[in-house]
C-alpha cells in the first residue's frame, strides 16, 4: 500500500476510535482565537461579540467571552450569539457533553425574560425548543427539557412535552459546569439522561423520552440565546469550549476538561471516600 | 320539611362534591384533633366526609389510615418549629415489626383517590436533629398509585437520600394487559435533586397534579417552601390506576432499614379542588401559616 493511503487509513481508524472513547479531540474542545472558526460555527449578528479570553475566575484556561447587545443584527429573527462545534450532530444514541457557563458580576437578575446559556438544540428551522437547555430566568438558573413523541411535521412547540427544574438562585462570579450523559431517543418509554452540576448528580431519567424525530440531530451550543425578548438589556457571559465524549467516557473524565476541574475532582474524591 | 335519611345523604353528597371541587378539601384531609375513636358510625362515606368538612372534633381514623407495624408509632405533638399548631410525629425502630412485609410508618388519607384530572396537595415534613444521614433512601411523602396487580413505584415521591432531598417521578403510558403491559421495569423514572437535606426546618411542598398517563398529556407543578422548583406540561405523570392516586407521608424505607431508627415530623395532608390556588394551599402548611 502506498504510504499516503496507509497514512490516511491510520488517520481514519484513529479518528473513529477517538470519537468512540474518551473525550473527543476531533470535535469541539479547546482552541485558540485563530483556529476558533475551524472548529466551531460562530453564530452572531456582530463578529466582535465572541472572543477567546482568559478565565474570569483566574485559572490559566482560555474560555470564550460572549456579548449580546441590543444594537446587534438579529439572527433568524432573534438575538443569538453562540458557538456550536462543527461536525457534531448526534440524532440518536449515546453522547457525553461538557458545557460550562460563568455569569459575571453585574448580570441583571431582575429581568424575567429567559436567556438560554447552554443548549443541545434540534434544528433551528424546526421552530422547536431545544431538548436540553440551561436557562437564566430572573434570579433563577433553570434546566428545561423538551421532547415530542409525535412524528416530524406533527410536532410543534405547543404540543411538545416540557419540564423545567429550578437548579438554584443565580450566583455571579462562579462557574456552573454541567456534564450530561444523554441516550437520545424519540420512542415512548425510551431514552436516558443523567446530569451533573459541579460534580453533583442532579437529574437522572430512564425509559423517558428526551428527543424529537430523528430527522433533526442534536447540536450543543454555548453563549447567549434569546428565545424571545432581550428585555432591552446588553449582557455578557463567559462559556467554556464545548466538550464531547463517546460511549466509554465517564463523568470524572468530562469534568476534568471543564473550568470546574479542581473542584470537581475534590467532590468525586470525597464522594468515593464517603462510601468506603 | 320532613328530613329523611335520603335527604341527609343528598345534602351530604352536595356538600362533599362542592367542597372537593373548590377550595381546600377538609372532608378527605386536613387536621386531626384526637386519636380517640369517633362514637358515631356514619351510614356512608359521603356522610363521613360531610361530618369531616364541618366537625370541630376531628378523629384520626375518620381521615387517615396508619400503615405501621406498631400502633404507637404516630403521635399528635406540637410543631417542633414552635408554631401554635399540632403535627404528626412518626417513628420507626429497625427492630419494629414490618407492615405488609415493608419497613414503614406512614399516614395516608383514607378516602382520597383521584384517577385523572386536576388535584392540589400540600404535604410537609421536618427532619429532626437526630436524623441519621444515610445513602439508603427514605421515602417521606408519596402520591401513590392504587393498583390491583401491578407493582409500581409512586408517580410522585419525595425521598431523603444521603444529604439530598429528591423528587422522584414514575409513570407509564402502557396498558396493564396485552403484549406490552406496563411493568415496574419499563416505567419511566426520574430522580431530581430539589434541595439539600437540612435538619431542624420544615420542607413544605405544594403539588398541582393534572393526572394523566397518556402520551403528550398531563402536567405537574411542585413548589418547595413557596418556590416553584419543578413544572411539567404535556408530559404523562401517572399509570392506569384502580382506585386512583392517593397521598401518604411518613417513613418508608425500601428494601431493608439500614439505620437504627428514624423519626420525622409530618404535617397533615391537605387536598384542594380545581379552583384552589397555590397561595391557598401554602397557607395551610407550617411554612405558610
Amino acid at each position: 500500500m502506498p504510504l499516503s493511503k496507509f497514512s490516511l487509513l491510520l488517520a481514519g481508524l484513529f479518528a473513529a476510535a477517538t470519537a468512540q472513547a474518551q473525550v473527543d479531540k476531533l470535535l469541539g474542545g479547546a482552541t485558540t482565537a485563530s483556529t476558533l472558526s475551524s472548529r466551531y460555527a460562530i453564530v452572531t449578528g456582530n463578529p466582535v461579540n465572541i472572543s477567546v479570553v482568559g478565565d474570569p475566575a483566574g485559572s490559566a484556561k482560555q474560555v470564550l467571552r460572549v456579548d449580546a447587545k441590543t444594537t446587534d443584527t438579529l439572527v433568524s429573527g432573534l438575538s443569538n450569539n453562540y458557538v456550536a462545534p462543527l461536525g457534531e450532530n448526534t440524532a440518536t444514541g449515546l453522547r457525553w457533553y461538557g458545557l460550562s457557563v460563568y455569569l459575571p458580576t453585574g448580570w441583571v437578575k431582575t429581568d424575567p425574560n429567559p436567556v438560554n446559556l447552554l443548549t443541545i438544540s434540534t434544528s433551528t428551522a424546526s421552530g422547536l425548543p431545544p431538548p436540553f437547555a440551561v436557562v437564566a430566568r430572573g434570579d433563577n438558573l433553570e434546566l428545561s427539557l423538551t421532547s415530542n413523541y409525535l412524528a416530524t411535521g406533527s410536532a410543534t412547540a405547543a404540543n411538545s412535552s416540557n419540564e423545567v427544574t429550578r437548579l438554584g438562585k443565580i450566583t455571579t462570579g462562579k462557574w456552573y459546569c454541567f456534564v450530561l450523559r444523554a441516550e437520545w431517543y424519540q420512542a415512548l418509554g425510551s431514552g436516558k439522561l443523567t446530569l451533573w452540576m459541579n460534580a453533583d448528580k442532579i437529574y437522572d431519567s430512564a425509559q423517558a423520552l428526551n428527543n424529537y424525530g430523528t430527522a433533526f440531530g442534536n447540536v450543543p451550543r454555548a453563549g447567549l440565546m434569546y428565545p424571545g425578548s432581550t428585555g432591552g438589556l446588553n449582557r455578557t457571559a463567559y462559556v467554556d469550549f464545548v466538550r464531547l465524549g463517546g460511549p466509554t467516557s465517564y463523568a470524572e473524565q468530562m469534568f476534568a476538561e471543564t473550568p470546574c476541574a479542581v473542584e470537581a475532582a475534590a467532590t468525586f474524591t470525597a464522594a468515593k471516600a464517603a462510601v468506603k | 320539611m320532613r328530613i329523611t335519611n335520603s335527604t341527609i345523604l343528598a345534602l351530604a353528597l352536595a356538600g362533599v362534591v362542592g367542597t372537593a371541587a373548590a377550595q381546600v378539601d377538609l372532608g378527605r384531609g386536613g387536621p386531626v384533633t384526637t386519636f380517640a375513636k369517633n362514637p358515631v358510625t356514619y351510614p356512608s362515606v359521603s356522610a363521613l366526609l360531610s361530618y369531616n368538612t364541618t366537625g370541630t372534633v376531628r378523629y384520626f381514623d375518620d381521615v387517615y389510615a396508619l400503615n405501621s407495624g406498631t400502633t404507637d408509632s404516630v403521635k399528635l405533638v406540637a410543631d417542633p418549629s414552635g408554631k401554635a399548631r399540632n403535627v404528626f410525629r412518626l417513628s420507626r425502630l429497625q427492630t419494629d415489626p414490618l407492615w405488609s412485609s415493608t419497613a414503614r410508618t406512614e399516614v395516608s388519607a383514607r378516602n382520597e383517590y383521584v384517577i385523572e384530572g386536576l388535584r392540589w396537595y400540600a404535604m410537609s415534613v421536618y427532619f429532626p436533629t437526630d436524623w441519621v444521614f444515610h445513602a439508603s433512601p427514605t421515602v417521606v411523602m408519596q402520591l401513590h398509585t392504587s393498583q390491583k396487580t401491578l407493582v409500581a413505584s409512586p408517580p410522585v415521591s419525595i425521598v431523603a437520600s444521603g444529604t439530598s432531598v429528591n423528587l422522584e417521578l414514575n409513570s407509564n403510558h402502557r396498558l396493564l394487559d396485552g403484549t406490552d403491559p406496563a411493568t415496574k421495569a419499563n416505567s419511566s423514572t426520574k430522580t431530581i435533586r430539589v434541595a439539600p437535606l437540612v435538619t431542624g426546618k420544615w420542607y413544605c411542598f405544594v403539588f398541582r397534579a393534572d393526572w394523566n398517563r397518556n402520551p403528550g398529556m398531563g402536567s405537574l407543578n411542585v413548589w418547595l417552601n413557596g418556590d416553584n422548583v419543578y413544572s411539567s406540561t404535556n408530559l404523562p405523570n401517572s399509570y392506569i390506576t384502580w382506585l386512583g392516586n392517593y397521598p401518604k407521608t411518613g417513613i418508608y424505607m425500601p428494601g431493608s432499614m439500614q439505620v437504627p431508627y428514624r423519626n420525622i415530623y409530618s404535617d397533615f395532608t391537605w387536598m384542594g379542588g380545581p379552583t384552589t390556588t397555590m397561595a391557598m394551599m401554602y397557607a395551610k402548611t407550617p411554612c405558610g401559616s
